[in-house]
């Protein structure tokens, strides 16, 4: 079943086009990945979602809802975290909570102990009644992430919800998001963080210029991305034309190249060469300082979709 | 509800700036004070120090000290103490502690009986000319009368003795008679101190004006306080928060404004009380019509500073435009003066700002009228509030 719909989205504003064109079909129960650089389109398109700005053309199915005929009925079935920390410092977090939950219509019977489940999600409980300018950047993010959750939406909206937190605090973000997920929630996450939406996802798009240039499993794009695993060689020693011939005659390789005391193979299976290549290498006596093995990636994709990187 | 909802969270979050929140209280309070203290008009506050030197004793200098520099009337305007040495008088007026000494010398009754000249010395302290000044036309009139009087008693003397009506022998007792007719008039009459009403108005103490005054700039700067955090919500993206609930867009903006009229309204109730408490200042004996006037003053500057805020585009515009707004509405309005002083066009311009109606029916209500004395500024106050607020609706629609 589809939870998400976005048909023929464009987005302007006068004469720059933010979001060109965009489908996508988020099945219900998916942690769906927007991938791409700043100024992609990310945040246009979830605003549009959210029913912050109107399309220019196309329409946004949720639940069966069309966000231009049915705004509020749309925005009962959505949860949003917002990129910006968009709390009240002056509020203690369990106000921020209570204040949002009875914009969310929670009915007051529950809203109490909705705020209790969230503030214990996010680990906050302790700190709920202290006031929010005296939290730690992750506090906030996970109490930014907490109001998202207050209406146990069955889409959850999250842009950029770990920018600028330590990584103990993103961590944290991360897993109580994979739980969730295990639970069932469907989820629209955009991020410029590949490893993120790797770590998320499992349908990823990636948008570049307010288009979708892929989109698919993550498999799937990762093959797109050329399907090679590059395999890279420390030697004790400076590499040499008689090593390049003996690695080279190993099976998978496609290539070898030398530089210095370093060597890079690509082959169609990084893990599969591995035991071979030791095996090469202590034959020929060759100290070995470090080996590592590379999988090809979303950034390798993004790379050979545009010829810019995604940090660019 | 919803609406309720973020008027009590706007409430409280200002509340919680304890700086601020004290800022807004303090400063109108110091500034009522300070400009009702400096340009206090009331008339009947003037006085002129005198002191007066009676080296005479005279029944006729007596007459200048006893019934005329301290008679009722004379009394209001100059405070009098007395000494016997002119040494002494000399030295209080070059010490700056008398604006005047009123000294009578030895002689002035005899010389002027006898027709001589009657001069009396009045020093005067440069410091204090308007109050000399006062002291010195006083003491005039009173000479100038005495003179008057002696010409008349030797043209009536003379005439008498002309015309032969009265006979040779009994002349001397005509003349006595004259004089005594004429020293038993009432010279404290000479000097009729009377205050009037400016062009027939009465007039509000300055305290009481600078207290409405006052209120009413501080008004537009709490409610400036509210229309900026209206801009700095937009800023944070609680506000795209909020609309991404199941709220209207009209929900959040009445939200908002009721949140500014309620701090604004908090604001005026405190100051109302404050000043009546720790000035007593008599806002009005009519509560319903104080409530009348002062819920539709919150209105109109409530109403002025969310149109600012909808009209701009940032939070750093607001910054300028807002205090700009809210010091042209209290210069013109009559915040900073008072409204009857001002010239003809000025007047007409101040018209056009809700402070000006609002001072007018805070001061009919300071001069004991009630509700029927307010029906008409407060109506134009919640004019201007609802021009206002549907100006900042259609602007918040497009803006927000």
């Amino acid at each position: 079943m589809v939870l998400l719909e976005i048909r023929n989205l464009s987005k302007r504003f006068g004469t720059l086009v933010a979001v060109q064109n965009v489908n996508l079909a988020i099945p219900a129960g998916e942690i769906f990945g927007l991938l791409g650089p700043n100024g992609a389109g990310k945040t246009t398109t979830v605003s549009i979602v959210c029913g912050l700005l109107s399309p220019t053309e196309g329409d946004v199915i949720v639940d069966g809802h069309s966000v231009l005929r049915e705004s509020m009925a749309v925005r009962r079935q959505v949860g949003v975290v917002p990129q910006e920390l968009a709390l009240y410092g002056a509020l203690s977090g369990r106000e921020n909570l209570v204040f949002f939950g009875r914009m969310q219509e929670i009915p007051a019977r529950l809203l109490p102990g909705r705020v209790d489940a969230v503030l214990n999600i996010v680990q906050l409980t302790d700190r709920q009644n202290d006031r929010v300018d005296t939290y730690s950047g992750g506090m906030k993010r996970r109490l930014n992430v907490a109001i998202g959750l207050l209406n146990q939406p069955k889409l959850l909206i999250l842009d950029e919800p770990t920018v600028g937190v330590d990584p103990q605090s993103r961590n944290s973000i991360l897993e109580t998001l994979r739980e969730l997920n295990r639970q069932g929630m469907t989820m629209l996450y955009t991020s410029h963080y590949m490893e993120e939406v790797e770590f998320l996802c499992s349908h990823i798009a990636i948008l570049d210029h307010g288009r979708v240039i892929a989109d698919g499993s993550q498999e799937e794009l990762q093959r797109r991305a050329g399907g090679r695993d590059i395999v890279s060689v420390q030697l004790a020693d400076e590499a040499d034309e008689a090593l390049r011939t003996r690695l080279t005659a190993l099976p998978g390789v496609e290539s070898v190249e030398l530089r210095d005391h370093a060597v890079r193979i690509a082959t169609a299976s990084g893990h599969a060469l591995l035991a071979p290549l030791v095996a090469a290498l202590a034959d020929d006596g060759r100290g070995v300082t470090s080996l590592e093995v590379k999988e090809p990636n979303l950034e390798d994709l993004f790379l050979s979709l545009t010829g810019t990187s995604l940090r660019d | 509800m919803k609406a309720w909802y973020i008027a009590v969270k706007d409430l409280v979050v200002h509340t919680r700036d304890r700086t601020a929140f004290v800022t807004l209280l303090l400063v109108p309070m110091v500034m009522i004070i300070v400009l009702g203290s400096v340009f206090n008009w009331n008339a009947t506050s003037f006085q002129a120090h005198a002191v007066v030197v009676d080296l005479d004793g005279s029944n006729l200098s007596r007459q200048l000290t006893q019934q005329v520099l301290a008679s009722p009337r004379v009394r209001d305007v100059l405070a009098l103490t007395t000494t016997t040495s002119e040494a002494e008088a000399r030295t209080l007026v070059e010490q700056g502690k008398t604006a005047a000494a009123i000294i009578i010398p030895k002689g002035f009754g005899g010389g002027a009986a006898s027709g001589a000249p009657a001069r009396i010395e009045v020093l005067e302290n440069p410091e204090s000319l308007i109050q000399a000044g006062v002291v010195a036309s006083i003491v005039q009139a009173y000479t100038t009368d005495l003179q008057a009087q002696r010409v008349a008693i030797s043209v009536a003397t003379s005439v008498l003795e002309e015309s032969g009506a009265v006979p040779p022998a009994r002349m001397g007792e005509a003349v006595r008679g004259v004089r005594e007719q004429a020293d038993a008039g009432q010279p404290q009459d000479l000097i009729a101190v009377k205050t009037t009403a400016l062009e027939g108005r009465k007039v509000v103490p300055a305290l009481d004006y600078y207290a409405v005054g006052m209120s009413l700039m501080y008004l537009i700067f709490t409610a400036n306080t509210g229309a900026w955090n209206m801009l700095e919500e937009k800023r944070q993206r609680t506000l795209a928060r909020i609309m991404t609930t199941p709220t209207a867009r009209l929900t959040v903006m009445a939200g908002k404004s009721l949140g500014t009229l309620a701090l604004t309204a908090l604001q005026f109730a405190i100051i109302i009380l404050l000043t009546r408490l720790l000035y007593h200042v008599q806002w009005s004996s009519s509560l319903p019509a104080l409530l009348l006037m002062a819920g539709a003053s919150v209105l109109a500057a409530a109403g002025l500073s969310t149109m600012v805020a909808a009209l701009v585009q940032s939070r750093e515009q607001e910054g300028a435009l807002g205090p700009a707004v809210a010091l042209i509405y209290s210069l013109l309005g009559g915040s900073m003066w008072p409204v009857y002083v001002m010239p003809a066009w000025l007047d007409a311009a101040s018209r056009l700002t809700f402070t000006r109606w609002a001072i007018d029916g805070f001061s009919a209500l300071m001069l004991g009228g009630g509700v029927s004395s307010v029906l008409r500024p407060a109506g134009v106050c919640l004019g201007m509030a609802v021009l206002f607020l549907g100006v900042s609706a259609v602007a918040l629609n497009r803006n927000y």
